[in-house]
């Protein structure tokens, strides 16, 4: 059964002796706030950043995670193609080399047929 | 018996090869063949030969020694030769022969060009000896020779310096120079000889043909690398990098086989140099002068 108009208005006029008097709520905010104070500097510094971490996530609804997700998926995309690369330079395979030069032998020109092998020739330019 | 009953044909199958080569042997022997002494110098002993000249023996000295005292050794006969001239190049000393016999001078073969190994015979005054022309040797590691000479091969010992080779029709092919290894001797073309007597004749010493042309022998290539102003090969028309490509009968492919072509020249006898210039063959005539 639905209460008539008088009785709520009875029932207001009762509950209207309960209220605190003037400027309760404002000392009991400020209380609060001195209390919040007190026992975060209580906490340590990482327990305080991940308090806070954990109290931002928790207001983000999952909409704006997705949306978050896929902003950096497109910028990451993005700058890959985007950000300009080296050419491609091909690794010649690894051989091993012989860094030993060897002279190329100085040609003489025997004047006479002497074949012993201390015998040496001209090796300038010859005149015929 | 039974080996009266064997057919003859089976035996004389198996001895066609050997026939052969008796028969090839002899065919050798049929022509006259040279007839070297034995010559001492101070320092060792040589076989002589008759030259193409017949009025002259030829050998081939160490070059340690002079050339110009040498003793022909005859059994216990022993007597000095008349020295007449000799090549300091090639080391073919010359003496007056005391048997002129042309028959002898007649068996030189004018020149010996064959690129490809064949058997050959070494005959000395002691034994005669198979050998083997193998290639013709133009340098020595990295010493140019002053002519090409020929490489031939022993099984038994190599005979002394001046031992005549004859080819397979008898003719003088060259003369042994000295070893070059325990199975293979150095051998001074019979066209090295004759080049050399001509000028013994005429000069008592070779007298070297000269055109004016510079090479180089670092350069594999037979790249002219300089023409002397008022030289034969200048007066030719030849120039400056143009490529040797021929000199006489010569074919011409490196440095080495200029130089051995080269040597052949005469002076004041005209010779045909076929030179590669712009990628294109011109032959020139030129007539080399003594120098």
């Amino acid at each position: 059964m639905k209460p008539s108009v008088e009785q709520i208005s009875n029932l207001l006029s009762q509950r209207s002796d309960l209220r605190p008097e003037e400027g309760y709520w404002q000392d009991f905010l400020r209380e609060f706030h001195h209390n919040q104070r007190v026992e975060a500097a209580s906490k340590s510094a990482p327990a305080a950043f991940l308090d806070r971490f954990r109290s931002w996530f928790s207001e983000v609804s999952p909409s704006k995670w997705a949306y978050g997700a896929g902003l950096a998926y497109a910028t990451a995309t993005i700058a890959f193609f985007l950000v300009p690369r080296g050419a491609e330079v091909e690794t010649m395979p690894s051989a091993p080399v012989n860094h030993q030069v060897v002279p190329a032998p100085t040609m003489e020109q025997l004047e006479q047929l002497n074949l012993d092998p201390s015998t040496e020739g001209n090796t300038g330019e010859q005149v015929f | 018996m039974v080996i009266n009953n064997r057919p003859r044909r089976l035996v004389a199958v198996p001895l066609l090869p050997a026939l052969c080569l008796v028969s090839g042997l002899s065919a050798i022997s049929s022509f006259a063949a040279p007839e070297p002494i034995k010559v001492e110098f101070p320092s060792g002993t040589a076989c002589a030969i008759s030259s193409p000249d017949p009025g002259f023996l030829v050998s081939v000295h160490s070059g340690a020694s002079n050339s110009s005292k040498a003793t022909w050794i005859g059994g216990s006969n022993r007597t000095s030769l008349e020295f007449i001239g000799d090549d300091k190049i090639t080391r073919l000393c010359f003496f007056k022969n005391p048997n002129p016999d042309a028959s002898q001078a007649a068996l030189w073969a004018d020149d010996f060009r064959s690129e490809n190994p064949g058997a050959l015979r070494a005959i000395a005054y002691s034994r005669t000896t198979d050998c083997t022309f193998q290639k013709w040797v133009t340098q020595i590691g990295d010493k140019v020779l002053p002519l090409g000479l020929l490489s031939v091969s022993f099984q038994n010992g190599i005979p002394p310096a001046g031992t005549p080779l004859v080819d397979s029709s008898g003719k003088i092919v060259g003369l042994i120079l000295q070893p070059g290894s325990a199975t293979m001797a150095y051998a001074i073309p019979a066209q090295a000889v004759h080049r050399v007597v001509q000028d013994i004749v005429a000069h008592r010493k070779l007298v070297k043909g000269w055109l004016g042309i510079a090479l180089s022998p670092g350069s594999q290539i037979p790249r002219i690398t300089g023409v002397l102003p008022n030289s034969p090969a200048a007066d030719a028309g030849i120039l400056e990098n143009d490529i040797l490509v021929k000199a006489g009968a010569y074919p011409i492919a490196r440095y080495p086989d200029a130089v051995n072509a080269l040597f052949y020249t005469v002076p004041g006898e005209t010779t045909s140099l076929q030179i590669l210039r712009n990628n294109k063959r011109i032959e020139y005539q030129v007539t080399p002068i003594a120098k």
